[in-house]
Formats: C-alpha cells, structure tokens, sequence
C-alpha cells in the first residue's frame, strides 16, 4: 500500500511516501499542520520514500564521520554516485534508521524501525537532514533556536545547548503582554524578495509548537549564561559568528557551506543581531524586549 | 611551514574570513579575520611549503617596506598564525 503526502515548509514543498508501512497519525502530528494538498510535479524540494522494517540491510564501507547530539548517534557514508547512506540510533547499538540519499539531496529512501520513540526520532531525524540539505541553495537556513512571536515580527534566541534558550522564551511570553511562542527548536529563516522571514516547523524539539506560519525577523539574539543582565549589538564577523554555529548544515560540503555563507551574510546585513549575557529572569526578558522593540524598523 | 589544510577564505562585506571546511576540521569552531595584507598573503601563499623568507618577499613585492621590518612583520604574522592553528612547522 502507498501513501502520500505533501507538505509545505519554509514556503518549500516537499513530499513523504510510504511503502507497506503505515505511518501512525501520531507519529505524523507535528507534520499534520503543514499538509498541502497543491500538487504539481517537480515543485517539491525533495522526496522521501519510507520503507518497511529495517532488517539485513547490508554492510556499507567508506565511513565519512560519526555525529553525536543529546538525543542519538549518526554515522554518515559515501556511496557510489556521490549519493550518502546515514544510519541513526537513540543507542550505540541498534540502528533505527538507515537513510540514503541522492547527491542533489532531492531523492531519499528511509527503512525505519523500532520503538515507537525511536522511529519519531527516526522521521524527524531524516526529514529535517534532507530539509537542510536541499533548501539550503534557496536562501533558507534551519536555525537551532526558540523563537517568540511579538507584533507579528519573530524574535529568535540562539545560544549553546542548555544556555535557557527556551527558558528565555517562557520569561517573554510571562513578561511581555502579547508574545507568544512561534517554535522552540528548529524555525526556519529564508530570505525573500530582500526580507528575512522566520517560519515555525514541524520540528520543536521537546515543546508541542507546530505552527505553520511566517512572520519577518524582528531581530536575533545568542544568548549566554551570566551573573547580570547585558546587551550588546554584534556586526560583521561578530554576528557571523554568532549566527554560523546555530546553522544546521554539513560544513564540509563546499556547496552547502558556500550557500549556508551567502545566507547567513543577507541576514546580518538587514536584521539586528545581539549577544546577549543574561540571567533567567523577567528582568532580562524586559531588557531584550526593550532593545529589540527600539531598533524596530517601522 | 604548511597552511593547515581545509581551510577557506570568505569574503563578509569588505572583510575576509578564514573558515573550516574539512571532515579533519570538524572540531575547528573558529573563524579567523584576515586584515587585507593577512588575506593577501594567505592567498598568495603555496598550499606546498613556505617559510619566513617566502612572507617576507611577499610583502617587499607589494608594500613600501624595508627587508629588516618586512622580516619582522613575517615572523610576527608566523607566530599569530601558528598559535591560531591556521599553519603547522
């Protein structure tokens, strides 16, 4: 049995098939928000056909390195053609997911398994690797950070994990009547006609906040642990640099890295960025939201 | 000397950076300015071997600069460098 679905992220289309295996609705929730049903061939930024049960698949050589964040280990693999097979787990030992993809990133095969949490780690894994890999060349950016929404413009906070990232969004959204929570994980920022939008997504980490929606950037802070409250505006390479470590791209990749670059170069160039020192609380929720709010550009 | 392998030259608006770009640089998380004479000097250096001397022509061919502090600045930017991880003996 087949199925189907199309999805629309970022204002990128982008189309999931299944074969024999039934994705569960709740394996799918997070997703259900951005459905599309505007079909026309070739739009889509890449396809992703999901395979039964992942079982004797065989042994792949030529290892090009190993990841590993808080919530599972990935190893990446050249294959033939250029395409890459990635193998996912939540462990060291049992593989959830082996992914391959084409070298354009446009074509992915996914054989997904295990328990229910890890083949919902499994999905959102692959999909947000080929999300990154192929719009990458559009000016667009998959952004590690939680964002708040405030007078339709997105305020994005970026900072190592466990800095309070979404810490600093809840003392928003208490503090300041009016904010609300775009996504707390993975938004997406994209350059469009000369204006740096931001767009919730399907990935949210561990917060339910799925929202299919875009607003302008209204600024970006990296935020960093400290004993007082202190803003500072970042240019050049300061806010390069603040920004480039929070962009998911494989930084070895000479294409993604030079289209990663171009982008994040228009970015700094027409949003505020800050570094922001802070302690996790409203005072410093009040503080940001002062400085962001007075270099608003009407 | 060597240039460490893997590393770019960027351009960010009248700027120039030097970022990694290597499955042997993945740990690198460090992006180097280069002033104009740095940048010109990385660029025109060799990806084989080079040395003080090497800077040190560099340098006379394009500034108004004596040999004695032309070698001076080489050294210097060698030392810069070297702490940096940009270049190895």
């Amino acid at each position: 049995m087949n199925d189907c679905h199309l999805y629309c992220v970022g204002g990128h289309l982008f189309a999931v098939e299944s074969q024999n295996v039934i994705l569960s609705e709740k394996e799918l929730e997070s997703y259900a928000p951005f459905l599309t049903d505007y079909c026309s061939e070739g739009s889509s930024i890449f396809t992703l056909t999901i395979l039964a049960e992942i079982n004797n698949l065989p042994h792949v050589e030529n290892k090009i390195t190993e990841l590993q964040d808080e919530n599972g280990y990935m190893s990446l693999f050249s294959l033939p053609n250029g395409a890459i097979s990635i193998h996912l787990s939540t462990n060291t030992d049992d593989e959830c997911c082996r992914l391959h993809i084409s070298q354009d990133y446009r074509i992915a095969k996914a054989w997904i398994g295990g328990t229910y949490r890890e083949r919902r780690y499994a999905l959102d894994t692959a999909l947000m690797l080929l999300y990154t890999f192929a719009s990458s060349k559009y000016n667009t950016l998959m952004l590690h950070a939680s964002t708040v929404e405030y007078d339709s413009n997105g305020y994005l906070f970026l900072g190592k994990s466990g800095t309070g990232k979404s810490t600093h969004s809840r003392l928003w959204i208490e503090s300041i009547n009016g904010s609300t929570l775009l996504n707390d994980d993975n938004p997406i920022v994209r350059i469009i006609d000369g204006t740096v939008y931001v767009y919730g997504s399907p990935w949210s980490g561990k917060t339910c906040c799925y929202r299919n929606r875009r607003i302008p950037v209204g600024g970006i802070v990296r935020l960093q642990q400290a004993p007082y409250n202190k803003i500072t505006p970042l240019t050049g390479i300061n806010a390069y640099a603040s920004l480039l470590p929070s962009c998911s791209c494989m930084k070895w990749n000479h294409e993604m890295a030079e289209a990663i670059h171009s982008t994040i170069s228009k970015v700094i160039e027409k949003v505020p960025i800050y570094s922001f020192e802070c302690l996790p609380n409203k005072d410093a929720a009040k503080l940001c939201f002062a400085e962001l709010r007075s270099n608003h550009k009407v | 000397m060597k240039k460490i392998k893997g590393l770019v030259m960027r351009k960010l608006g009248s700027e120039k950076l030097l970022v990694a770009e290597s499955l042997d640089l993945v740990d690198f998380n460090k992006l180097i300015s280069l002033n104009d004479s740095a940048a010109y000097i990385w660029a025109s250096l060799p990806a084989t071997s080079f040395d003080t001397e090497t800077i040190t022509t560099l340098l006379t061919d394009r500034y108004d600069v004596d040999d004695k502090t032309a070698r001076k600045d080489a050294q210097a930017l060698i030392d810069v460098w070297l702490q940096a991880g940009i270049i190895e003996i």
